[in-house]
């Protein structure tokens, strides 16, 4: 166990090179930082001053190593927009992101773990056919267009919640419905299919042979299994889960890593950029080490090796 | 004679498959009687494991049991509801599965799986749930049963496994355990050892036992009775002694001929030629025909009937067509 | 990103007229008839595609000429709306069916060639790590597995806050982040090619590497090939449609989907059609591609079609 945790935490430090790497490359490299960092109309000998500064004139492996050394110390630079530090800026938001990404991922346990038990059950009825099209129609609808829908819905047309931002519980019912959905989507047909595959294993055919009830078969033996599949896949659609929290906080102003993210990509604010970027990729990392080891405590076939 | 504890009568199980019905269990009866060990034998596709299956009405879809009776202490299970059949599942009869890695759950612990089946159908609260299930390991030879109560079937070996599905079958004393190829999957050493442990505790509990198998070896080693099952039908039926002294239909015949036998001296391992006709393949008249060396005109036209004849024994084949006479002997004879 | 599994509706059987017709068109054209999902999912891509190369001739207003006179006029079913703008107008007086037709363009344009760019990168890298293995393949599949583990999003982000966003950059930017997913699975493919007795056959007799790879193994890769790219196309829509919405995908004059729903989001308490519109065209063409695309794995892949047909006995 002990080993394994190793292996994984050393697995994330190629991930993390590459991360600086291309960022490093594109924002030092391929752009022009001095050019963002100073008004237009700043002069030559300023645009020298601060290319010097910011040691663009070193040797590319002496900045590459400054830059990740300055990442390591969590200094990711001022934001030039608010003239704060950029990290403690993002960090300061992570909060209101959180919640709405648990608050999607309960949204979408609620609705995926009995459409997908229920539709496998009912395999190729009325029922099966209507679970299974909702979710593809689930997949084909993009985030914020189904976000701009349930604003038109239920806090313009019927004003039953408020139309964005954050405080109270009512506010974070339509982003948090605007999220799970997608993840829903694909969570209830994973479930569907592996509760098929599993409904043919010889195991469900003894427990039938013991005796046991309908419910206690699909509750305790079959579903059980099919969690397996199922968590191995959701870390994979954690990437999924990041990309559309970035749209629905857009959407509902939802003062998290996401929106701030945007805007300041919107205002070419580098060094927001990179600490929101760095913030949410440490992030994915986590959650994805969690799965994983959530995994292994699924299966006890998987030895920690 | 001791009284029968299952009788099946006239069992037809089809398949409704997107290409057509396949009759995988036609007009098939035979009994059990208490204590005794009945063997069905026959070649993969025979009909053997869906008969057995049927008995607990687990045959899944597109499966159906399309007729019959089978009738359990004189009950007949398929006219039970679900819940009542749950009741006899794992209690009055149980099975025993060929593959004993996926036919225990992965996720579950031995004990978990023993147990489970030991509270659906006694009053035990968990505690002696478990001293039971850790008593039932000792029975079937698990070393160390204690530990191994928690173990996972996938830390077991293949052996140990299926001692773990025998102790869960026999957890509620069964009246008829249903063993479907116990030993198919297990190295040959293992077998014996599995076969003796069922053996052993078939004359304990004076369990009834089908047991499902195409081994020759295991039948003549365990069986009282032997059902000869060939394209979905019984084509013949004898104790155990009779049948391999003198097998009358070509099919047995056949199988036992491709079985080596260590006292005779052969030049050569006979095979029955050909494969067995897949179901949409299988001919008109008796389904041996297009494999039997001595099939007739007759043969392809109708199919003989399963009759029973003086010595005891039941055969469906033109060869042994009875004159008058005999059916009329055979009939006061019952 | 996209993980591979199993299709999602279930479809009537595919494989029976394999065999029989002769002519490879008339064939597909029958399969295609026997899965009404797949039907509907050609109708709607071929719809699109034709939409998108005839837009002008198509769009009955010209998409980018403000109309003052005309206003947020409704659709033409609502009361004050006319046929002359069926699905009404938006802030600036344009039409909205002119501009969801041309829009269709920007969709398919960006769609179809940062797939075919990540599938070139995933297809050469790929096959080169699988056939050759060794070092170079642990080094390649360390790489995809560390692009992998981070959501491309942010790595598009990163682009698009450096460089001017536009329809060039945006296939590039895509392109250059969604190759993985095409490397990782012709990698495994070629991996079980490879060990396949006719390519030892062939490697015994002394065929060359690229002989081999180009007559043994590309064409056993295309057909999984086919099958990611297709579904990949709908998601890589949505995916462009996102970032136009944000701000950061094409910028005006160019007409998206995306961007058309970001005017109509300051108008839904008062013209809904403004946002709702663009939307469901997002839908209905993501939707084609879906149907189309597990129309193809149920045809194309057998292991698919094993699965779908269920492990019974």
């Amino acid at each position: 166990m002990r080993k394994y945790l190793i292996r994984r935490l050393l697995q994330i430090i190629p991930v993390l090179f590459i991360i600086t790497f291309v960022v490093f490359v594109l924002v030092y490299k391929a752009g022009d930082p001095v050019a963002l960092m100073l008004p237009e109309d700043a002069s030559e000998s300023d645009r020298a001053a601060m290319r010097e500064a910011l040691g663009l004139n070193e040797p590319f492996l002496v900045q590459y190593f400054s830059f990740v050394g300055d990442l390591v110390k969590g200094d990711f630079g001022t934001s030039f927009r608010s003239n704060q530090e950029a990290l403690p800026l993002v960090l300061e938001r992570l909060p209101a992101t959180l919640e709405l990404a648990a608050a999607s991922m309960i949204v979408a346990i609620i609705l995926a773990i009995p459409l997908g038990i229920y539709s496998a059950r009912k395999q190729n009825t009325l029922t099966d056919l209507f679970i299974t099209g909702g979710s593809v129609l689930g997949k084909a609808m993009p985030n914020f267009w189904l976000g701009i829908i349930l604003i038109l819905l239920f806090a313009v047309n019927v004003q039953m919640f408020p139309v964005s931002g954050r405080g109270s519980l009512m506010h974070l019912v339509l982003p948090a419905i605007t999220l799970g959905t997608g993840i829903a989507a694909e969570m209830t047909r994973l479930i569907r299919s592996s509760m098929l595959e599993i409904f043919n294993q010889d195991y469900i055919r003894t427990a039938k042979s013991k005796g046991v009830s309908n419910s206690v078969l699909v509750y305790k033996h079959a579903f059980r299994n099919s969690l397996i599949p199922v968590v191995t896949i959701m870390g994979l659609q954690i990437s999924h889960l990041v990309s559309g929290a970035l749209i629905t906080e857009t959407v509902f102003a939802w003062p998290g890593v996401g929106q701030l993210l945007i805007q300041a990509v919107n205002g070419r604010d580098m060094a927001v950029v990179q600490a929101a970027v760095f913030v949410i990729a440490l992030l994915v990392i986590i959650v994805n080490l969690l799965t994983d080891l959530a995994y292994r405590l699924l299966d006890p076939r998987i030895h920690y090796s | 004679m001791s009284e029968p504890l299952l009788e099946v009568k006239s069992l037809s199980t089809h398949f409704f498959t997107e290409d057509g019905i396949v009759p995988s269990v036609r007009n098939v009866s035979f009994t059990v009687n208490k204590g005794e060990i009945v063997a069905i034998v026959g070649e993969s596709g025979c009909g053997k494991s869906v008969t057995s299956l049927s008995i607990l009405q687990l045959v899944s879809k597109p499966g159906r049991i399309v007729g019959g009776e089978i009738l359990f202490n004189g009950m007949d299970l398929t006219k039970m509801t679900e819940r009542e059949i749950r009741k006899i599942r794992g209690n009055k009869i149980s099975m025993i599965f060929q593959e004993p890695l996926t036919s225990l759950n992965p996720v579950f612990t031995v004990g978990n799986q023993i147990t489970e089946t030991i509270r659906l159908h006694q009053a035990v609260d968990k505690e002696q749930a478990k001293k039971l299930a850790i008593e039932l390991l000792k029975t079937v030879g698990m070393p160390n049963p204690k530990k191994q109560y928690s173990s996972f079937p996938h830390q077991l070996s293949g052996g140990m496994r299926q001692r773990v599905m025998i102790a869960m079958a026999l957890s509620c004393n069964p009246e008829l355990l249903i063993a479907d190829e116990p030993t198919t999957a297990l190295d040959v050493t293992i077998q014996v050892q599995v076969l003796n442990l069922l053996r052993k505790a078939q004359r304990k509990f004076d369990t009834s036992v089908i047991l499902i198998t195409h081994d020759l070896g295991v039948v003549a080693e365990m069986a009282d009775r032997v059902i000869v099952m060939y394209g979905g039908e019984i084509v013949e039926q004898n104790d155990v002694y009779n049948l391999f002294k003198e097998p009358k239909h070509p099919y047995t015949k056949g199988l036992l001929n491709s079985t080596p036998k260590i006292h005779q001296l052969e030049d050569s391992l006979e095979s029955i030629e050909g494969n067995v006709p897949t179901p949409e393949n299988m001919p008109a008249g008796c389904k041996f025909n297009t494999r039997c060396p001595f099939a007739m005109q007759k043969c392809i036209e109708n199919n003989p009937d399963l009759e029973r004849k003086g010595d005891g024994s039941y055969i469906r084949c033109w060869l042994y067509e009875d004159s008058e006479q005999e059916k009329a002997e055979a009939v006061v004879s019952l | 990103m996209e993980a591979e599994s199993k299709p999602v509706m279930t479809l009537p059987r595919v494989n029976a007229g394999m065999k029989t017709s002769s002519h490879p068109l008339k064939r597909w054209t029958k399969l295609l008839l026997q899965s009404r999902t797949g039907t509907v999912g050609m109708i709607i891509v071929l719809g699109v595609i034709f939409v998108a190369v005839f837009a002008d001739l198509i769009a009955p207003h010209n998409p980018a000429a403000n109309n003052l006179s005309n206003i947020m006029q409704p659709p033409a079913w609502v009361a004050g709306g006319s046929w002359d703008f069926a699905l009404g107008t938006d802030n600036l007086g344009r039409d909205i069916l002119s501009r969801i037709i041309v829009g269709t363009r920007v969709s398919l344009l960006v769609g179809v060639f940062s797939v075919v760019l990540a599938g070139l990168i995933g297809l050469v890298v790929g096959i080169v790590a699988g056939y050759y293995g060794g070092w170079l393949d642990n080094v390649l599949m360390r790489l995809v597995d560390s692009f992998l583990a981070i959501p491309s999003i942010l790595f598009i982000l990163v682009f698009l806050s450096v460089f001017e966003p536009s329809i060039t950059l945006l296939i590039v930017v895509i392109g250059l982040t969604n190759w993985v997913t095409y490397a990782r699975v012709v990698r495994g493919e070629v991996l079980s090619i490879k060990e396949r007795e006719y390519v030892k056959a062939s490697k015994s007799i002394g065929t060359s590497h690229r002989t081999i790879m180009l007559r043994h193994i590309l064409p056993n890769i295309v057909s999984s090939f086919i099958v990611i790219s297709a579904l990949s196309v709908a998601t890589t829509i949505i995916l462009e449609a996102s970032l136009s919405f944000l701000g950061l995908g094409i910028q005006p004059p160019d007409v998206s989907w995306g961007a058309m729903l970001t005017d109509g989001r300051n108008y839904l308490a008062t013209n809904w059609w403004v946002a709702t519109f663009p939307g469901v065209a997002i839908v209905i063409t993501v939707l084609g591609i879906i149907f189309l695309g597990d129309w193809l794995r149920d045809v194309l892949d057998p292991r698919a079609q094993v699965s779908r047909k269920g492990g019974g006995k």
